[in-house]
Order: C-alpha cells, then structure tokens, then sequence
C-alpha cells in the first residue's frame, strides 16, 4: 500500500524530474566536473589540470574587478528593485485609496516586454548625442557620457535598464506580502498615532519579511540573470570588463573565448556565492521572520 | 466632559448611503451599545469616531472638540477590534507597550499602567508569549489591556466578543463592565448579540438601514419597544405581533376577540389598525379555558430545560410561548392569557408604539437602573 | 482638503511619476516606429509623430521574413508553456495530494533549482543538445524548458487553498485520485494554472539567452534575435526600424498580458507568500 502510493506519487513527479535531471542537475554536475579540466569545446582530449583553473581565477585580478562589479549590481539591484518597490507598496496599501488596481496594472506592463527591446529602446533614450534624455538636460547644461564606454556609470544604466523589466513584478510580489498584513492591525497602531514611518518599519516590515526575504533573495539570482541580456546586447562586458558580472564573465570564457575551465570554474564560483547568500539567508533571517498562522 | 456628538452625521460610499442624518450623544462616562442587525451602518458609525472611516457630512464632537479634521491618531481614542488587531510579531507587554513607547510616555509610566492592566485582566505570566501562543480568550484580554493602558477617555469596541464562545463570553461581558466601573471611559460598543446589549449598556441605539430605531435604557427597549422592529429585535424567541383591529373594548385574535381593560380601551379608542404584541415569555398557558383567553392548538415544542418554547397556531395565526413547564404536546388544544400589563399596541402604518395607559406607565426618563449607573 | 487627502494627492505625483518612467520606453519604441529616420533624429522625444510613416514596418515585411520569425518564436513558446504547465501541474499535484517518504526534500530540492544560475547549465546543455544534433533547432531551444520550478511552486500554492474537504468529498464517490485532479482540482485552480501557462509562454517568447547560444541561421531566428541584428555599438542607423520591429516583438506578449492582467496579478501577488 504504502510502496504503491510513493510509486504513484512518484509518477506525477516523473516529468519534471526527467527535465531537472537532463538539464538541471547533471549539467550541474558535468560544469563542476568539466572546471578541472582545460578544454576548448572540440579538442577531443580534455587535459586534467587539477584545481588549477581555480587558482588562476583566485590570483587573477580580472576576477575580483568582476566580483566588484557583481556587488555593485546586486547593490543597484537591491535599492531600485527592492527597497524601493517595499516602500512604494506601503503607501499604496496604506495611504492611497484610488486607483490601486490600476497601479498594480500598469506598474507590472514592462515585466512582460523583452529586455532586447528594453535594452534597444534604452540604448536610444540614453543615447549621449541626439536621445531625448540628453536633449532635455542640455537646456540645464548638462551633457550625458558616453555612457557604454564610461567605467562605473556602465553599470548603473545596465542595472537601470534591468529593473525597468524587474520593478513592476517585485512591485505586485511585494505588495502580496504587504496587503496581506490585516487592515485591523495598521488601523489600530494609527489609532495609537503612530506615524507611517514607524508603521512601516515596526510593524510592516517584521510582518511581511516572509515575503520580503523571498523577494531580497530572488532580486539577486534573477536580477544578476536578467542583466545579462542588456550587457550582451549593448556592451559585451566592455569597456574592459567594466560592465561584465560573474554571469556573463562565464559567458564570455565559455562561448566567445572557448576556455571551458575557467568558464566553469566561474560558474562554480557563483553558484557558490549564491549557496552563501542563500545560506545566509537560512542562517540569520528565516528565524527572525515572521510567519502568518 | 467626555461627551461624544454626533451631528447630522451622513456616510455614504459612493452612492449608497451607509448611515443617514444621525444625531447622537454619547453621555460622559456612559455606555452606549450600537446594536443592529449585519449591515445597518454601527460599525461605519464607531469607524468614523475613531477616524478610521471619512464622514461624508455632519459634525462630530469628542469631549466638545469638533474633530472631523483629525487623523485617528489625534483623537487620543482607544478600540478594541473584533479580531483584536494585534501585532503578531510582538509579545504581549510590547503590544501593550507600544503605543504608549511611540508616543513618549515616561518609561515607569509605562511600567506601572502595564504591569495594573496585566494585573486586572489576568494577563500575569504572559509577558512574553507571541498572540499565536495565547488562547482565544487571552487574546481578547490583551487586546482589551492594550486599549485601557491608553486611558484614553473614549472607549470604542467593534464586537470584541464575537470570536469567543458562550462561557468565556459571559466571563469577558463581566469584565468589561469591572473595567468601565473603574475608569468610567466614554464607552461605544458595537454588537449584534442582543445579551451583549442588554447586559453591558446604559443605553441601546438600535439601527437599522443606517437609522436609529431606538435610543433607551436596555429595560425600555425591552418592556417599552418603540417600535415594531423594536420590539421584534430584542428577545428570543422574538416578540409575537399580530396584526389586529380594534373592536369596541377589545381588540381582533384571528376569530377570537381579546377584551381591553378600561384604560387600554380609552387609549386605543378612535385607533383601528393595529398591531398586537405580546412577548413569548409572558404568555400564560393553560390547558382549561379562562376569563378572557384565546384559544390555539400547539404545533410544535422546543425545550430549552429551563423553559419550553411553545409554537401556538390559531386561525392561521402563529404565537410563541415560553413557558416553564413541559407538559404541552403538539395537536393538543392550549389557551392563552394575555396579561393586560405585558402587552403593547403599535401603530399599522407607522410601526410606532402607541402608547400604554397611564396606570401601568413605566416612566421613559426614569428607569431608575439606567439613574444609578449614570450617576 | 484634509490632511490625509492631501497626502494622497502628493503620493499619486509620487506614483504617476515612477509609472511615467517605466511606460515612457513602450511609447517612446511605438512612437518612433512611426517616424522617419530623420524625422526621428530632429524630433526623437517628439511621442505623437507629427508626420506617421509606415515605411518602417513596409521595410520590416519586406525585408525580414517576419512571418518566419514570428512563427519560429511561437513555435518555442508553445511548446514550453504547454509542456512546463502540465509537468507542472502533475508535480503540484503529487505534492498537494499525496503524502510520500522524503517529500519536503524533494520539494526543497526542485525549488532550489530556481536559485541555480543558467550559466552553470549552460555548457553542458549546449553540449547535450548539440550530441542529439540539434544544434541550430528549434526543438533544441525548448527541449530544457519542458519543466519549471516556479511553475510547480505557483500551481502548489493554489491548489493547496482548495479545501481539504472537498478532496475528500470526491473521494467518497469513489473517484480515483486522477479524476480528482481532472475533474477538480484542475477546474478550480484554473485561474492559477492559466496565468501562470501566460507567463511562460511571455517568458519563452521574450527569451534571448539560450536561443542566442543555439540558433546561428537566420531561418530559425526568433523575434529576440531578429531584433539584436539592429543593433551596432552606436546605434545602427537602422533606429526606426528597429523600433517597428521592438513594437512587433512586444506585441503579443502586451495583448496577452492586458487580456488576462487580473488573473496574472492575483497569481503573483501570493506567489511571494510562502508557506
């Protein structure tokens, strides 16, 4: 009986578990093997070299420069398409009583647009000679860089062109979690006068982090992914490494440079920081956080 | 000077309107019920006091202020909320605590009004549990503690007991009048329990559709109802009336005549359609006929234990009896007596009472409860 | 005004000001896919064309084979949301209605898939769909995408609102666990099931990485890569064009979302609370 029932089960199961086999966790396995090996992707022979990619990862000054970059990312990330969306959701559930529904819409409208188109458009918006954007600030006198060929700034318009495709989603994920907090409570800390401000952080706060954390997290992992797209298409990592994260530095060593070893030691290398983040997570919030029922 | 004036207060949400042209005082130190059937606006009212909900129009007065300006925090009112609002994260003195910490009581302060009302609602030994960790009942305690260590001058409570069951509700009733005994706040409560009503209030506001039916003591909403929806609303089984025509000295039970003694009879004269009431619990019983009784036949019996609710059929009209004993079987004949003291009359078209002769008067201003408890 | 009114007014600036910002880029591709390039160059902020032109969108059908790519990209988002939302719904399904040994691992394990970076799969998908030589196949773009943890995750959570009795309602008909999936929790989880297919579909249809990697001839590109070809360092002064084309690729994914936005936003504003 019980066998049984473990087998049906297991047959529902059964689909999806052969694509996260095929495509999840074996190439998760075969990238972990392949980053101890030097190879080109059509030698025939793969040359074990032992943990030498990753020493020449570690002692490179290429992979910190990228490893800064990933931070300042996931910072930018972090304050456009999380704080920023979290606050926003407040005043929404809290202080704005017309027109949430369409908000919520249109807030989410970008989200379901390619970021090639969004990269593209950008590209034109931002565009340092005749873009509406630098038009309008020369009447204040004010000239935008040659952006996609300027360290630093690269990143942050790489990183605004992403969240205009992420703020809308974490915007209603985060509202979920915000709107779900019972009228009741915030009405009786008003009644307290207790000012907004206090609201959101002693009540607000500690009460959506279930939502919060979740949203903290994927921020990072999708938002890293997703900015891949615009550095592709407008900067390929450029100017020298300027722009290129951890993510699209294994693409680069992997698919336009053909040196499989460190690519793979890379792609180790984030999935590492990940776990960190991931465990980190685990570790020092989940407790804390509070859960409905 | 703890009064709350309601002044030609409208509430309307979009086009509906909630509440209708109300005008109502809350008395200093008073309790005042809003009771009313699901939907008739009570709570919309106890909202607006509180500043939780926008007043379409009309004045309201705390404490003689006017304060339809005034955010909810600057009303320095205290609520109970039906599902008691507290913050699930926090464990119970910090619920307690909180307002008071953001509002910059003195910290022995705090511990003083925290460490009485933890005291005065049983709450000691609990300091430190989440609200997932209390029972039901403890939960409305803290929520009820969190409201008083306001000591706010105006209580407002929507349905605080309604998640409760029976007994902890009858224990809760009880202490919610200990406390008002002890700090005589302005007090409106908000409810759809009829007990709750009659047992907590100095007075009762009955709504219906967003209008006060009945303003009074819980006595003369009971032995005087003002009107029929009155009259139907309070009691349980609800009261029995019968529409009715007057005749000579008597008045029409489907074929039967009921006659009037002299009083009533000068009352109603001139007076045609009518409603008769009378409610269940003083309706005598017996199986012989008497002087002046209506005879019927029993439908239908339900027995409480303490009492029997009998379900009298006469001509097609029905009656309900409360009666003590349990000696009535369904198709048996039964007849019924009328006490002329116990009875009401209403007006047909209006619904309004239409009055009691002057002998058996139970004087409106006077309930001499209601005179105790105010003053 | 009252003070809270007041505040309500300065928010809605607030939040009228950030949506500006993220809907000016859809009017800003839709209104200059409708200028001439010079046009464009002496009036690009310029969001009603003073002078519309369709000679962008006659260049887009006369000189791409549009049709094709549209299908080619229709093709792989087909066939991924049809198959991640019924592998979806099965795993859900296992995990809401049966109780089997080592199933909170298993479902932590396929959740965490979601944490894993496509640059860790990427070599060796490649290589695995490149041995089944298809390479430079449509079918090879969609084959990893036929399961989705965020899919199973959402289904889940729908399904588990369904109560309890309900289930067991059905069972004591006699009905096998199949055709309560069938006959119920599949109709009553509908809504969920259907946004959640949407947005695979919009994903698939959006994607670019993985199509980038495996297409290289121009008949099997889709709209993602058909859109990149106008793109130089500096702009390509192809600019109106590619807006045309930027306005075909979203499109469909915009129509769909407007069409069925309610049950889309309701999907994902539980998606982040968890259990």
């Amino acid at each position: 009986m019980k066998i049984s029932r473990n087998i049906r089960a297991f047959l529902y199961l059964a689909p999806s578990l052969a694509v996260f086999a095929a495509f999840m966790f074996w190439p998760l396995v075969r990238t972990f093997y392949l980053s101890f090996f030097s190879w080109n992707m059509v030698k025939p022979v793969k040359k074990f070299v032992g943990l030498a990619n990753y020493a020449e990862l570690l002692s490179s000054p290429l992979t910190y420069k990228i490893l800064g970059n990933t931070a300042v990312y996931i910072f930018i990330l972090l304050a456009v398409n999380f704080a920023a969306p979290y606050v926003l959701s407040f005043v929404l559930s809290c202080a704005v009583k017309r027109g949430r529904g369409f908000y919520k819409s249109a807030y989410f409208m970008p989200s379901v647009v390619s970021l090639v188109v969004g990269s593209i458009v950008y590209m034109w918006i931002l565009n340092p000679v005749s873009g509406p954007v630098a038009l309008l600030v020369k009447h204040i006198g004010v000239s935008i860089p040659i952006w996609s060929k300027t360290d630093g700034i690269v990143i942050v318009i790489l990183s605004i062109i992403t969240s205009w495709k992420i703020f809308g989603y974490n915007f209603i994920v985060i509202l979920g979690g915000v709107s779900g907090i019972s009228g009741e409570v915030i009405e009786a800390a008003r009644i307290d006068n207790v000012p907004l401000r206090r609201i959101f952080i002693d009540i607000v706060l500690p009460m959506s982090s279930a939502t919060g954390v979740y949203l903290f997290v994927m921020t990072i992992v999708q938002g890293l992914q997703y900015v891949f797209t615009p550095i592709k298409v407008l900067t390929q990592g450029g100017p020298n490494y300027a722009s290129s994260n951890l993510i699209y530095q294994s693409y680069h060593e992997l698919f336009v440079v053909y040196r499989t070893g460190p690519g793979c030691a890379l792609s180790i290398l984030t999935l590492a920081v990940f776990s960190l983040l991931l465990f980190m997570e685990f570790r020092f919030v989940e407790k804390k956080v509070y859960y409905e029922s | 000077m703890k009064s709350i004036e309601m002044k030609n207060i409208c509430k309307n949400y979009g086009k509906v309107a909630v509440v209708k042209e109300l005008n109502l005082t809350v008395k200093s130190g008073e309790k005042l019920i809003l009771l009313g059937p699901s939907g008739c606006g009570k709570s919309t009212i106890l909202r607006m006091i509180a500043g939780l909900e926008e007043i379409t129009s009309g004045e309201l007065h705390l404490g003689g202020r006017k304060v339809n300006h005034l955010g909810s925090g600057e009303r320095n009112v205290s609520m109970v909320f039906q599902n008691y609002a507290l913050f699930p994260h926090m464990t119970v003195e910090d619920n307690i605590t909180y307002g008071l910490r953001i509002n910059k009581v003195c910290g022995d302060e705090i511990r003083r009004r925290k460490n009485d009302v933890m005291k005065m609602l049983e709450l000691s030994g609990l300091e430190k549990r989440k609200p997932r960790e209390l029972s039901g009942g403890q939960r409305q305690r803290v929520a009820l503690a969190r409201a008083v260590a306001k000591q706010s001058c105006f209580l407002l409570l929507d349905e605080p007991l309604s998640n409760l069951d029976v007994q902890l509700r009858e224990h809760a009733r009880k202490e919610l009048v200990r406390i008002h005994e002890k700090f005589g706040q302005t007090m409106v409560y908000v409810t759809h329990d009829q007990t709750e009503a009659m047992t907590v209030g100095d007075r009762i506001a009955l709504f219906s559709e967003g209008m006060v039916q009945t303003l009074d003591t819980p006595l003369n909403v009971y032995n005087r109802p003002a009107n029929v929806f009155t009259a139907k609303f309070i009691g349980s089984p609800s009261c029995n009336i019968i529409e009715t025509k007057g005749e000579g000295g008597g008045v029409a039970i489907g074929n039967q005549v009921f006659s009037l003694n002299g009083s009533w009879a000068n009352l109603l004269r001139g007076k045609h359609d009518l409603y008769f009431g009378i409610r269940p619990e003083h309706i005598e019983l017996s199986e012989e006929p008497r002087a002046n009784s209506i005879k019927g036949s029993v439908r239908y019996c339900e027995n409480y234990g303490h009492k029997t609710s009998v379900f009298i059929a006469n001509d097609g009209i029905e009656f309900a009896a409360s009666v003590e004993e349990t000696r009535f079987y369904p198709g048996e004949t039964v007849y019924m007596t009328f006490p002329q003291d116990k009875i009401h009359f209403f007006d047909k078209k209006t619904g309004c009472n239409a009055g009691y002769p002057e002998n058996i008067s139970r004087s409106c201003e006077n309930d001499p409860l209601y005179k105790r408890r105010i003053a | 005004m009252s003070p809270d009114a007041r505040r309500e007014f300065f928010l809605h600036i607030v939040l009228i000001s950030v949506l500006s910002v993220l809907l000016f880029p859809l009017a800003f591709a839709l209104s200059n896919s409708f200028k001439t390039l010079s046009d464009a160059y002496s009036s690009v902020g310029e969001l009603i064309p003073s002078r519309p032109t369709l000679e962008n969108y006659i260049h887009v059908f006369s000189r791409l084979d549009i049709a094709r790519i549209t299908f080619n990209t229709l093709f792989i988002a087909v066939i991924a949301a049809v198959f991640k939302v019924a592998t979806s719904v099965l795993s859900a399904y296992a995990f809401t209605a049966y109780e089997f040994e080592g199933k909170n691992a298993l479902y932590f394990v396929i959740i965490s898939t979601m944490f894993i970076p496509f640059n860790v799969t990427m070599l060796p998908n490649y290589l695995t769909i490149s041995s089944l030589g298809l390479d430079d196949a449509l079918i090879g773009v969609a084959l990893p995408q036929l399961a989705d943890a965020t899919g199973i995750f959402l289904i889940r959570q729908s399904m588990k609102t369904i109560p309890k009795s309900i289930i067991e309602a059905a069972a004591m008909e006699n009905k096998s666990r199949f055709g309560i999936l069938r006959d119920i929790v599949i109709p009553l989880t509908r809504p969920a099931i259907m946004s959640v297919g949407i947005i695979f579909f919009i994903n698939s249809w959006n994607e670019y990485v993985w199509p980038v990697l495996m297409l290289k001839s121009r008949s099997n590109f889709t709209l993602s890569l058909a859109l990149q070809m106008y793109i130089s360092s500096e702009g390509g002064t192809e600019f109106t064009v590619a807006m045309a084309v930027s306005v075909l690729t979203m499109l469909v994914p915009l129509t769909l979302y407007l069409i069925f936005q309610k049950f889309i936003i309701s999907t994902f504003t539980s998606s982040g609370v968890k259990e």
